[in-house]
């Protein structure tokens, strides 16, 4: 049995349904990050796992004892908010003691183990001021020491880093890293944000309309999404697609025919391929640092946008005729990744060398059809 | 001078005079209403504290502080501090807890009709009290009173006296009819306070061990502090100045058993004709009103 066991979790409000029968497990001292659009239940999930929203069925056994009906102050989980939730009329120190007063210990340990908590977080030379006195990045850290001070069996985060400025999020970012290695403790984090997702999880969740869409390593999610809206998901720029159909298919190869350009795309085709047939709608993706100069199939198009961001440089391209299936853009472009500086202008003819390696394909049912093969699986 | 500098000072200096005098006339109409309803009325009651005379007294005779050594020795002053001091006490209580009680109830303890009911606890502050004490006036008469009857109909007996004509239970009565007014304001105070303490705030409680009396001790009440804080002041300084309940239900009586300052300075001023004495009266009570209102700026500012 796994540490953390999450079964047939529902969570219903009156008639909508904000959980849809979610099961997972969670192995102790994993990073598990659950992602997902605003709305999908990835907060209410964490929420239901804290015990401050009483889910509607399922079960949650945590270290072999049902929880799921426990209080949240006996269910042996601690939680870091994204406003912090601090106590403001309480010291940093006893912020962080209060679960440990509330449990009844007495006050050398708590006062032992608020030293410790913020000797990890390097905030002992805050312990005797007020919230109010302390930056938001202190705060947060005040936050996640009042978590470690009750050492619970999990923490949950709840988009902890969404209130700080980006270069603190990115600092927060390893420094939760390197707690989690230092602690070794079982973490499940929420957040929109994918790159945290990318760079902090053992495992990501994707969640979506309340049901799990996926659950794998960061890799393995990014390499091998199960459907088109986890490939969309993970990835900035995301990923290019456009609309296909299959011309001429076997068991190696299928002739992806695109609306504008005169030449098929060839695609190899493995045993890790979904069923096709010939005349089958079909999205096309290509992931932005994919698109090179070298593939023999090519999109003529031409610059619109040009960000260059120093070691990198993205371009923002219109392939007219070939439209990119983005639904949030007012002008569908494509997006190509550089890892290099290149001067450029707008309005200046590039081609899009798609690599056949490189291209996934989703059937009209979002599922993916196929995998790009370059991608060294994790 | 043609310098830039000469130039900028002549502007700088103009601006500063037209600042200086918009300031003047914006505070002019508050300067004044101040002037004539507070600071020369509270002047002539300090001067007129030190001289004896009468409504219709052709002169005044300058007495000192005489007027107040007779405050110090007059048993009925001292009793209708101590009235005030129920009032104000009482009222805190009343007030302040039954509001807290009703405000959490209408933040938390309820999911629907909160609006109706806060609507309902809050329409007594809108009337004037004048018009509450003469409601309760008729509802506490002991022959059409619907008091009398309600308590006849679960078999107690009603007070002999009445309820306002007997003097150990007259001064709780009216304590009673001011918090049934003014509770809905304290209610609403609080209610606010309350709803500015993020849920989240209650939620980390809830993780850290502290939900129901436990969250109500450690998390709603200091964060409310400063509300309540000012709650209090306003009910002692509402308790002190209280004039108008207490004339409308008992004029000050039965013996004087709820003679507060205010109607103790209206009694020597206008029945008695003994106008120094009371504005030494109103002097005490200016005192009071002023430390209490000292203390509430000094708190709001912390706050």
């Amino acid at each position: 049995m796994s540490f953390l066991e999450i079964t047939n979790i529902v969570k219903d409000y009156g008639a909508f349904r904000a959980i849809n029968d979610v099961s997972f497990s969670v192995e102790e001292g994993e990073f598990i990050v659950m992602v997902g659009p605003s709305g999908c239940g990835k907060s209410t999930l964490l929420r239901s796992l804290a015990g401050l929203e009483d889910i509607t069925s399922g079960s949650l056994i945590l270290g072999g004892r049902d929880i799921t009906r426990d209080e949240p102050a006996d269910r042996g989980v601690a939680m870091v908010f994204q406003n912090y939730a601090l106590y403001p009329h309480m010291t940093v120190a006893q912020n962080m003691g209060f679960g440990l007063k509330m449990a009844g210990q007495s006050k050398a340990d708590v006062k032992v183990a608020v030293e410790r908590a913020a000797k990890t977080l390097r905030i002992t030379d805050h312990l005797h001021k007020r919230p109010k006195m302390l930056s938001g990045g202190q705060r947060q850290r005040v936050a996640i020491g009042r978590a470690i001070t009750r050492s619970p069996d999990v923490f949950l985060f709840d988009e902890p880093l969404s209130n700080l400025d980006a270069s603190l999020r990115a600092q927060m970012r390893v420094e939760l890293g390197h707690l989690h290695a230092e602690l070794g403790a079982t973490m499940i984090y929420v957040t929109h944000d994918q790159v945290e997702a990318m760079t902090m999880a053992s495992r990501i969740i994707v969640l979506n309309g309340g049901d799990i869409e996926q659950i794998g390593t960061p890799l393995e999610l990014y390499n091998k999404p199960a459907n088109r809206f986890v490939a969309e998901f993970l990835g900035s720029p995301r990923i290019n697609l456009f609309d296909g159909k299959i011309a001429a298919i076997n068991a190696q190869t299928a002739s992806i025919k695109i609306d504008g350009i005169a030449d098929h795309l060839e695609i190899s085709l493995s045993s890790d391929s979904g069923p096709m047939a010939s005349g089958d709608k079909v999205t096309v993706g290509i992931r932005p640092e994919s698109i090179n100069d070298t593939a023999p199939w090519k999109i003529p198009a031409k610059i619109s946008v040009i960000e260059s961001l120093g070691r990198e440089t993205l371009f923002y391209v219109n392939a007219d005729p070939v439209k990119t299936l983005d639904p949030d853009a007012k002008d569908p472009l494509f997006a190509v990744h550089k890892s290099n500086q290149i001067t450029a202008q707008i309005g200046d003819d590039i081609s899009l060398g798609i690599p056949q390696e490189g291209v996934f394909l989703f059937n009209e049912a979002g599922e993916t059809v196929r995998y790009p093969i370059t991608q060294t699986a994790p | 001078m043609n310098s830039p500098f000469g130039t900028q000072k002549q502007a700088g200096g103009r601006r500063t005079m037209s600042s200086g005098a918009s300031n003047a006339i914006l505070l002019l109409p508050a300067l004044s209403l101040c002037m004539i309803f507070i600071f020369v009325p509270a002047m002539l009651a300090i001067s007129g504290s030190l001289y004896s005379y009468g409504l219709t007294s052709p002169t005044r005779d300058f007495v000192g502080l005489g007027n107040y050594i007779k405050l110090v020795q007059d048993s009925i002053f001292w009793v209708s501090l101590k009235n005030n001091l129920i009032i104000v006490f009482g009222s805190i209580v009343l007030q302040i807890g039954i509001g807290c009680v009703l405000a959490a109830i209408l933040d938390r303890g309820i999911t629907f009709g909160s609006t109706f009911f806060r609507t309902i606890i809050f329409m007594p502050v809108i009337v004037s009290a004048v018009a509450v004490a003469v409601v309760w006036l008729i509802i506490l008469d002991p022959n059409i009173g619907m008091l009398n009857k309600i308590v006849q109909s679960v078999g107690l007996t009603p007070p002999s006296l009445g309820w306002l004509g007997d003097p150990k239970i007259s001064i709780w009565i009216v304590l009673g009819v001011a918090a049934w007014q003014q509770t809905g304001f304290m209610m609403v105070l609080i209610l606010a306070g309350l709803q500015g303490v993020p849920q989240e705030r209650y939620e980390a409680a809830a993780l850290d061990g502290a939900r129901g009396l436990r969250a109500f001790w450690y998390i709603t009440l200091p964060s409310i502090r400063n509300i309540l804080i000012v709650a209090v002041l306003i009910t002692t300084i509402g308790g002190f100045k209280v004039f108008d309940f207490v004339f409308v239900l008992t004029k000050g009586g039965p013996a004087n058993a709820t003679q507060v300052l205010g109607t103790y300075t209206y009694l020597q001023a206008f029945t008695l004709g003994n106008l120094g004495y009371a504005n030494a009266i109103a002097v005490v009570l200016l005192l009071i009103a002023v430390l209490i209102g000292w203390l509430q700026l000094k708190v709001s500012r912390q706050a």
